[in-house]
């Protein structure tokens, strides 16, 4: 066994950092950061600068993301305190709102006290289908490659863009967009569009 | 290299004691201040911008089902986060992907 001064200064601890580490000899150098502060130190000096360096690259991501990760954590909560899985009807052209009333009714999905650009709840996701109710004000361009995106509007009304063009929305109407279909879309009412949003995998 | 001053090692733990928390109050905050950082280096990693959202998506997700796990006294949480996140952290000390088939779903 070398040195702890050599260790340190061997590269190990970088290639660790950079992921470069097969298990076994992750494992090692976690052992060592245990055992040895100095290994804990200089790997904690390691990760500081990755972090400095990340910040110079950092991107906003746009909110939906944040709002579908916050919906997935209520919704995998909600699983977990024993709520029982829901099967909402697929959407289609022709669908009405009275067939979603036993979610939009319930207490647990009423709209929040305020909303952050888009507010989401997930009444149901599966493998391939998810169904979410969402309130928003503006979302952002956003493409999806691998899923049909569709909804039907419960209260108030919105525009959506689309490259082709535009298409004004108000309560009870549907519309699909289809994988790859570049889209965005704002509330033109006081209150916040809500839908009843499908994602389905293709 | 950087180190430490007495407000990032305030934050650090600040930081961690959220992730041992893992509500979704504490999970919304590491998010804000985390995922701009993990965004930066998914874009970096992928060609197409909603491919990079949705590994986002799943990152934190993943931290949320696996916070449990993670240990102040073994690594820092950004160290975590990029282990847990399946990120390729190659990317930032190169600032590519050399070998793109390398990387973890």
């Amino acid at each position: 066994m070398m040195n702890l001064h050599m260790y340190i200064h061997s590269g190990i601890l970088e290639a660790y950092t950079a992921g470069k580490l097969d298990t076994e000899k992750s494992r090692e150098v976690e052992e060592m950061a245990r055992i040895h502060p100095s290994v804990r130190q200089k790997l904690d000096e390691l990760s500081i600068g990755l972090e400095a360096r990340a910040r110079s690259q950092a991107v906003q991501p746009p909110k939906m993301v944040k709002a579908m990760v916050m919906a997935s954590i209520d919704f995998m909560e909600r699983r977990n305190k024993g709520e029982s899985p829901a099967h909402p009807p697929l959407l289609f052209e022709g669908s009405t709102v009275a067939e979603y009333d036993r979610w939009l009714q319930q207490k647990e999905f009423a709209a929040p006290s305020r909303i952050e650009d888009i507010y989401i709840r997930i009444i149901d996701k599966g493998p391939i289908l998810t169904t979410a109710i969402v309130w928003m004000t503006e979302m952002q361009t956003e493409v999806h490659r691998q899923e049909i995106e569709q909804f039907l509007v419960v209260e108030g009304s919105c525009k959506v863009i689309l490259d082709t063009g535009t298409r004004d929305l108000g309560p009870g109407d549907f519309m699909k967009i289809n994988a790859g279909v570049v889209h965005r879309a704002v509330s033109n009412s006081s209150q916040p569009c809500k839908v009843i949003l499908q994602r389905i995998l293709i | 290299m950087l180190f430490p001053r007495e407000d990032r090692q305030e934050s650090e733990e600040h930081w961690a004691s959220l992730l041992s928390a893992s509500s979704a109050e504490a999970i919304a905050q590491l998010y804000d201040h985390f995922a701009p950082l993990l965004f930066g280096i998914y874009r970096c990693q992928t060609t197409d911008t909603s491919e990079a959202e949705g590994l986002l998506q799943q990152c934190f997700i993943n931290l949320y089902r696996h916070a449990q796990g993670y240990d102040s006294s073994r690594e820092r949480v950004f160290t975590w986060m990029l282990r847990t996140g399946g990120l390729l952290h190659t990317t930032l000390v190169t600032g590519r992907v050399s070998d793109p088939k390398s990387v973890q779903p």
